[in-house]
């Protein structure tokens, strides 16, 4: 029996593969892992083996065709051996291919060979008969891992109990935690007898986390987790007082490393630094900076406030949002997140604000930018930056922003580069204005210039793009009057 | 003092169940062996702690059978008398049956035991009888002895610890107990049985006050009804003597004992660090030590009671085992102490392994779910005429985790070998109530039922909202 070749499943969310060449012709010799053809998914391309040395027998599919991950594209057996009826399986794999309903394969009774009645296809594509579809779903063995043993090519019952006896050793509870969890058993190291996968091997964070608490409840064992550092002697004094191991070793470590002391981490930090180290993980990121000149911005930004209360006066940041508001409405790739494998384009104009905070950061939103006058805008922007820093702002006055803005010019910072609040395709860094000697009309006089710097999604935005977005920037802040309007 | 020429593979000091576990292990991996004890081979377990006492408590328990026999039908004509000499006598014939096996197995493994008190002079050095004998690797397994009540007229004379109870050839006429742990309870229990009048005296709101609070509850009404007088809440303040007699004063009451016995807890014996003492790291008054048993000076190992890890012989067994895999291989083996079983032989008796609902409910906030099943509805049980307990099963409510076990009644005692096992091989609730078939009738077949009640799916228990 001639076996199939399919094509690879590789990774969860691969769905199908273009086969973009062939490298064996048919009728040639072919060994086992030998590479057959080279494949492109979504995300990469690969080549793709034999599963068996013998002879390559048929390919189903010329090159440049997509099919559906697990699809039979070709047969590797014995010179002379006949492959199954090939346009019945080509039929089936391009109605799939087309987008027919999963669940109609399997109620056509449609069989990958050409007469077994048992060898069923279920939305999986995997031909398995009745019995062995029952045993896989007893043992909570996914059929695909099962090799078909029987004559048409479908997966017996004798072939789920030979695969559950190589599958990876593994207890109940771990099981039951790798099928939630989605891990793959056959990629865990056992850590029990004999290699034996348990609980702790597929989430040892957690498990070291439980017993730092269990010894720090019971103050007296020496934590497991720590046992690989080695101990220390200590001095008859620290005995007296009786403390606890852990307290012990933490004090042995922090005497060597000059520690001073070690703290834990609020909520909000924990989530700064976990999206912060995501952000700079994911991102291809760029930072352009500009330099603009505010001189009269901060002339006109002068004049508006003149007679307003103290507590109402329009600042710089203001005029910033306001002008960050129309150059992102005017750009919309500014207005777009990226979902993998599609941009997804926004309507409405929400601008964060990076408020610090004395243990932390917030990014309340302005919403609607574009319909709301700077009045208003600086009314809420107040507003905001006072809530978050009492703690008080409300779960629909944070997230869903296009683009944030982080203003540290009152502390004479000169650049910097800003990191991306995810999903968000910029963010937009305001540094401090700086007087510098200029001539303007041939005549020596001070402006004022300040940096503005803009990280960016590179999966998103390009430099010219983003060279036009602060270009844009720049005129709006260098003749303000276009932003009152 | 004189150095003998031999280098030992492995020095082991204290033959208790942790030490000549220990050397026995050792010598299987091929080490040249010695080991140090001052006593008898066996330690507190063998000669004055489990064995002995297990001796008692099944004596007891034939007391309760003879009481009880006329429900039964059997009418013993003659009245009951202890004798209690004989009583300890065939202790000590348990005992010494047991210490001689010990003696005889260490011997054929070719341990070389010497009898004395050893120290440690320096990492590689252990003094005994005024020789030093060198060692790559030494294992510290000097045990524990009984904390001392700390109050005024603590040292009268009828005041002891368990070690001097077990010698007692008389049943005094009123024991007075300090303390409601498993010796206290356990010794209550069988001098309860043996004729005595005991009284308990426990500082906190229940006995067995380390245990889930279900099975304290249950143990404590257990001991009450077989007419143990149990005072909760009670600070001992002195030990007065009225005639020669000691009286236990609490802040509440004056109790006159002809023998008070102190069972406060134990405390590890720290003699043998001897040179090394200040230098060995110490937590709580105990050698400190990591998963593969080792303590803070590389060469030497601490295992059972002086570790406190876990103060229970079967535990030292393990530590022993462990140890001296790590004393002879690179293999750095760790012992996991999560699933040692606990047990209690009063009666009912009782048995857990792993958390108690407290500590669950503190470990698993995303949620636990509860079975229970009593007794009481257990065949075995009810033609034993053994209706008191009741298993009571903690699962972790998302992957069916089970993470304790507690039972009291039937024999607890061996029925938490199943629990335990299937703990440490990660069995969950779901196979335990589904896959698992028990003979009928017994009395595990109430773990089994209390898995399922776990899970919502009790058979022989009506369905929750019909329960009360």
């Amino acid at each position: 029996m001639a076996t199939e070749v399919q094509m690879p499943k590789n990774g969860m969310d691969m769905t199908e593969g273009t086969i973009i060449r062939w490298l064996k012709k048919e009728g040639e010799p072919v060994e086992k892992n030998e590479p057959l053809m080279e494949i492109e998914t979504d995300k990469i391309t690969m080549e793709a083996e034999s599963p068996i040395s013998g002879i390559l027998l048929g390919r189903l599919y010329e090159e440049g065709t997509t099919v559906p991950v697990l699809t039979p594209v070709a047969y590797v057996g014995e010179a002379g051996e006949e492959v199954p009826a090939k346009t019945m399986v080509c039929a089936a794999a391009e109605e799939k291919g087309a987008g027919i309903d999963e669940g109609d394969a399997g109620d056509t009774g449609f069989t990958k060979g050409t007469e077994s009645p048992c060898a069923q296809i279920d939305e999986k594509e995997v031909a398995a008969t009745p019995f062995a579809r029952k045993l896989a779903a007893d043992y909570a063995l996914d059929l695909h891992r099962v090799t078909p043993g029987g004559s048409h090519g479908e997966v017996r019952g004798q072939d789920v109990e030979e695969a559950r006896n190589t599958m990876p050793k593994a207890t109940p509870l771990a099981r039951a935690m790798a099928e939630d969890l989605g891990v793959d058993l056959n990629l865990v190291a056992g850590s029990g007898y004999n290699g034996k996968i348990v609980s702790a091997d597929l989430n040892p964070a957690a498990q070291e986390d439980r017993e730092s608490t269990d010894a720090k409840e019971t103050g007296e064992t020496l934590g497991r987790s720590e046992s690989s550092a080695p101990l220390r002697a200590c001095s008859a004094e620290e005995e007296g007082r009786g403390i606890s191991v852990r307290e012990a070793v933490d004090a042995a470590m922090a005497e060597i490393e000059e520690v001073m002391e070690r703290r834990g981490v609020s909520g909000m930090r924990r989530v700064i630094a976990e999206r912060m180290s995501a952000s700079h993980r994911e991102i291809p990121s760029v930072t352009q900076n500009i330099r603009i000149d505010v001189t009269d911005l901060l002339a006109l930004r002068e004049a508006v406030n003149r007679g307003r209360e103290k507590n109402c006066r329009i600042s710089v940041n203001d005029f910033l949002i306001k002008a960050v508001g129309i150059a992102v409405e005017e750009q919309e790739r500014f207005r777009m997140t990226w979902e993998g494998t599609q941009f997804v384009l926004h309507g409405r104009i929400h601008i964060g604000m990076a408020v610090g905070m004395e243990d932390g950061l917030l990014v309340p939103v302005l919403r609607d930018v574009d319909k709301k006058s700077l009045g208003q805008i600086s009314g809420e922007a107040r507003e905001l930056a006072k809530k978050a820093r009492e703690g008080r702002l409300r779960p629909d006055e944070v997230g869903d922003a296009r683009i944030t803005i982080s203003n540290i010019g009152m502390y004479g910072i000169h650049s910097f580069t800003p990191i991306i609040n995810q999903p968000e395709a910029a963010i937009v860094g305001v540094c401090s204005p700086e007087e510098e000697l200029a001539l303007l009309n041939g005549q020596v006089t001070v402006r004022k210039k300040m940096m503005v710097c803009v990280t960016y999604d590179h999966r998103i935005l390009n430099a010219t793009e983003v060279c036009r977005f602060e270009q844009r920037l720049k005129a709006l802040l260098e003749e303000p009057l276009a932003i009152l309007l | 003092m004189t150095t003998t020429g031999e280098t030992y593979d492995v020095a082991v000091i204290g033959g208790g169940p942790a030490g000549y576990v220990a050397a026995i292990r050792a010598a299987q991996l091929s080490g040249r062996v010695i080991l140090f004890e001052k006593d008898r081979v066996g330690g507190v377990c063998l000669n004055r702690g489990c064995i002995p006492t297990k001796t008692y408590l099944k004596t007891a328990e034939y007391i309760h059978h003879i009481q009880r026999a006329a429900e039964r039908g059997i009418l013993v004509s003659a009245g009951l008398r202890v004798d209690m000499p004989a009583v300890a006598a065939y202790k000590e014939q348990v005992v010494r049956k047991l210490t001689g096996g010990v003696q005889t197995l260490l011997k054929s493994n070719g341990v070389c035991v010497v009898s004395g008190e050893a120290f440690l002079t320096d990492p590689f050095h252990v003094s005994c009888n005024a020789k030093v004998y060198t060692a790559k690797k030494i294992i510290l397994c000097g045990g524990s002895q009984a904390k001392t009540l700390l109050v005024p007229g603590a040292d009268h004379k009828d005041v002891m610890t368990s070690d001097g109870i077990l010698e007692l050839i008389k049943v005094p006429e009123h024991l007075g107990i300090i303390g409601g742990g498993i010796i206290g309870c356990e010794l209550a229990s069988a001098f309860c049985a043996f004729g005595s009048r005991v009284t308990l005296i426990e500082r906190k709101d229940r006995i067995m006050s380390a245990w889930d609070r279900e099975v304290s509850k249950e143990l404590g009404k257990g001991l009450s009804q077989d007419g143990v007088r149990i005072c909760y809440d009670s600070h001992v303040e002195e030990i007065a003597d009225e005639n020669g007699r000691p009286v236990i004063v609490t802040g509440k009451e004056r109790i006159a004992c002809d023998k008070v016995l102190v069972s406060i807890g134990r405390e590890a014996d720290l003699s043998c660090l001897g040179a090394l003492s200040g230098q060995i790291r110490l937590a709580n008054g105990r050698v400190a030590v990591d998963d593969t048993m080792r303590t803070s000076v590389d060469s030497v190992y601490a295992c059972g009671d002086i570790n406190g890890r876990v103060m229970l012989a079967h535990a030292a067994f393990k530590m022993g085992e462990v140890a001296a895999e790590n004393c002879m291989t690179e293999k750095g083996r760790r012992c996991d102490l999560r699933y040692v079983p606990s047990c209690l032989y009063t009666s009912p008796e009782s048995a857990f392994v792993g958390l108690t609902q407290e500590q669950a409910e503190k470990q698993y906030p995303q949620g636990i779910n509860i079975g229970r099943f009593r007794m009481a509805a257990n065949g075995r049980s009810l033609a034993s005429g053994e209706c008191r307990g009741f298993v009571k099963v903690i699962a972790e409510k998302k992957y069916g985790q089970i993470l304790g076990v507690h039972m009291v009644g039937g024999t607890a005692s061996e029925m938490i070998a199943e629990p335990a096992a299937l703990m440490a091989m990660e069995v969950t609730v779901h196979e335990a109530a589904e896959q698992i078939i028990h003979a009928h009738p017994s009395y595990s077949e109430a773990f089994a039922e209390a898995c399922a009640d776990a899970l919502g799916r009790c058979i022989h228990l009506p369905p929750e909202p019909a329960r009360k």
